[in-house]
């Protein structure tokens, strides 16, 4: 008999499909359908439209974007545009996939705290602190099940004077093992136009550099393996900040 | 636009003129505030746990909020009936895709949804022909924008999927809202929804009484052929009498094809929930979804209406047609 099973369609219900309300936003389990892409859609090009005003964006590297999801940036925090800039670098077609990793303690602690960091910014809860594998197993999941991108901030909060501080291991927990593609950024400018002591940003520019992916499919789900992604990882977006800021002292 | 379309449109003083509107407004209500009282002598007498009760409420307030929903829109004419149809339409669709994983299919849904659409343009345009052209138009479009994608694994699954949805909810649904350019649209959609609901009621009361034997024992293990039988005499009867209010002087106002539409409705309305059983137990879930408390998601609710619409809108239509005084093609200025 000529049999053909094309593995392709799975019938797999929303993950979020019993929660509602605030809880389905706060969940790690959130997805997004036609009508949260359509809203993120449309608050992307409202924050381009804001930032528009005040920020020039420049990006290189756009060629070492994977085409497909899933995969990982991972890129220096220094401000809260962070998200908003690096969201609308990624091509369109990624709407409604690619989800801001945040911290579950200050975006999602109240609810117009909850609704703005759902959906404008797309983001999903992070468990900061001593959470441990076990906190981040739900993103791991969607990570490798599903078609999503994550944009993850390892420092684990925004620099407080423009320098970058160490990488947190988590990011290893979550990639440790897998074939998901890890695409380090380097974001300079930012600190400049939206320091964290300051209440409003101000008029600047900003430059997003691209590094090529790095897979750490042999990489041991286990302690030293996450350390050593972390090192990895920490190293090739150092190396290209230092990249960019030479590129700077060229010109 | 003409006079008369802004009236069946816009002008709610036609609906308090309307006997058979206000009457049987005036008796759901009374069912309604009869049902809470019930609910809560029953609460208050201790007779029933505090779990049951709570699900009782939350039961009997989310059919407060329904019928408002409904008859809110019926009242206040037949562009919000359309509207509001236009809405169900899209929500059954949405907690289809989210059961069936359809949802994360970007390209497709937004076929399906341009498809509902595309129905419900045709209806409040009031433009037959190109309502029943909608139907395939919205199966091409499906079946091409999900090419464009260029992914052929689960292509034949993901529009099947997609056609499938876009007929039960855009098409079904659409047969309801063209029912709305009838210059009688409020009786004939309200006759149409309490048959459709208290069907369900009558097979539920019906079972507790006299069920013995299953129906469906592996698609929906509650349901008995005494349910189901006595839900086709209630819903025959239901229409037998209250009939001659919505069709007085057509064609339609005959008692035996008013038994024959009560057969017809109570049939279609059960085989629709069945389909939505057989769709549930396919994917192994209990709820489409928990939109609606104490009765779980829209589709639940809703699920007679799918196949009962176009059988109920064919009959009627056969005998006595839809809005044939009113003008046609509105927004190409009335023909």
């Amino acid at each position: 008999m000529d049999e053909r099973d094309t593995g392709s369609w799975k019938y797999q219900k929303a993950r979020d499909l019993d929660l509602k309300g605030r809880d389905r936003m706060c969940s790690e389990l959130r997805e997004v359908g036609l009508i949260g892409a359509s809203l993120h859609g449309i608050a992307r090009l409202l924050t381009r439209f804001l930032l528009f005003c005040f920020v020039r964006i420049k990006s290189e590297g756009m060629e070492n974007l994977p085409c497909e999801a899933p995969f990982v940036l991972v890129a220096n925090h220094s401000s809260h545009l962070d998200a908003l800039i690096i969201s609308w670098i990624l091509p369109a077609r990624f709407t409604g996939k690619f989800f801001s990793l945040a911290a579950a303690d200050y975006f999602f602690d109240t609810p117009s705290k909850t609704v703005f960091a759902t959906r404008w910014v797309n983001a999903l809860p992070l468990k900061r602190g001593r959470g441990g594998a076990k906190a981040l197993g739900g993103l791991k999941e969607r990570l490798t099940g599903g078609d999503c991108i994550f944009i993850v901030f390892p420092e684990g909060t925004r620099s407080r004077d423009g320098k970058m501080n160490p990488f947190k291991p988590g990011l290893g927990m979550l990639v440790a093992g897998t074939e998901v593609p890890v695409v380090p950024c380097y974001l300079k400018g930012a600190f400049k136009i939206w320091p964290a002591d300051r209440k409003f940003p101000r008029p600047g520019s900003v430059k997003l550099s691209i590094g090529e992916p790095m897979i750490f499919a042999s990489a041991e789900n286990n302690k030293a393996g996450w350390l050593e992604i972390r090192a990895q990882l920490e190293a090739a977006v150092i190396d290209l900040g230092q990249q960019t800021s030479d590129e700077e002292d060229e010109d | 636009m003409d006079a008369a379309t802004t009236a069946r449109w816009f002008d709610y003083t036609q609906a308090l003129e309307n006997r058979f509107f206000v009457t049987a407004g005036f008796g759901i209500g009374a069912l309604l505030l009869i049902a809470l009282l019930l609910t809560t002598v029953l609460s208050r007498s201790g007779k029933i746990g505090k779990e049951r009760s709570r699900e009782l409420f939350s039961r009997t307030f989310t059919w407060v909020g329904l019928v408002i929903a409904i008859g809110a829109p019926l009242f206040f004419g037949a562009f919000w009936t359309i509207l509001a149809l236009l809405f169900l339409s899209i929500f059954c669709y949405r907690e289809f895709a989210r059961i069936t994983g359809l949802f994360r299919n970007y390209l497709v849904s937004i076929a399906v949804v341009i498809g509902i659409v595309v129905v419900f343009f045709a209806v409040l345009d009031h433009w037959y022909n190109f309502f029943t052209a909608t139907s395939s138009l919205g199966v091409v479009l499906i079946v091409t924008l999900g090419v464009l994608s260029d992914r052929p694994n689960g292509y034949l699954q993901r529009v099947a999927l997609a056609v499938l949805a876009f007929l039960m909810f855009g098409v079904s649904l659409g047969h309801v809202a063209y029912m709305a350019n009838d210059s009688n649209f409020r009786s004939l959609i309200l006759l149409f929804l309490i048959a459709v609901e208290l069907n369900d009621v009558f097979a539920y009361l019906a079972g507790n009484l006299f069920g013995r034997r299953k129906l469906a024992p592996e698609t929906s293990p509650n349901k008995t052929i005494e349910g189901s039988l006595g839900a086709v005499v209630s819903t025959t009867l239901l229409i037998y009498f209250l009939g001659p209010f919505v069709f007085e002087g057509t064609a339609m106002d005959s008692a035996g094809k008013l038994i024959t539409l009560g057969v017809i409705v109570s049939l279609t309305g059960q085989l629709g929930d069945l389909v939505i059983s057989s769709v549930k137990r396919d994917l192994g879930i209990k709820d489409t979804g928990n939109i609606l408390p104490g009765h779980g998601g829209i589709l639940d609710r809703f699920d007679s209406l799918l196949l009962a619409g176009p059988a109920y809108f064919h009959f009627i239509g056969y005998f006595n047609g839809f809005g044939l005084n009113e003008p046609t093609r509105i927004f190409w200025g009335g023909l």
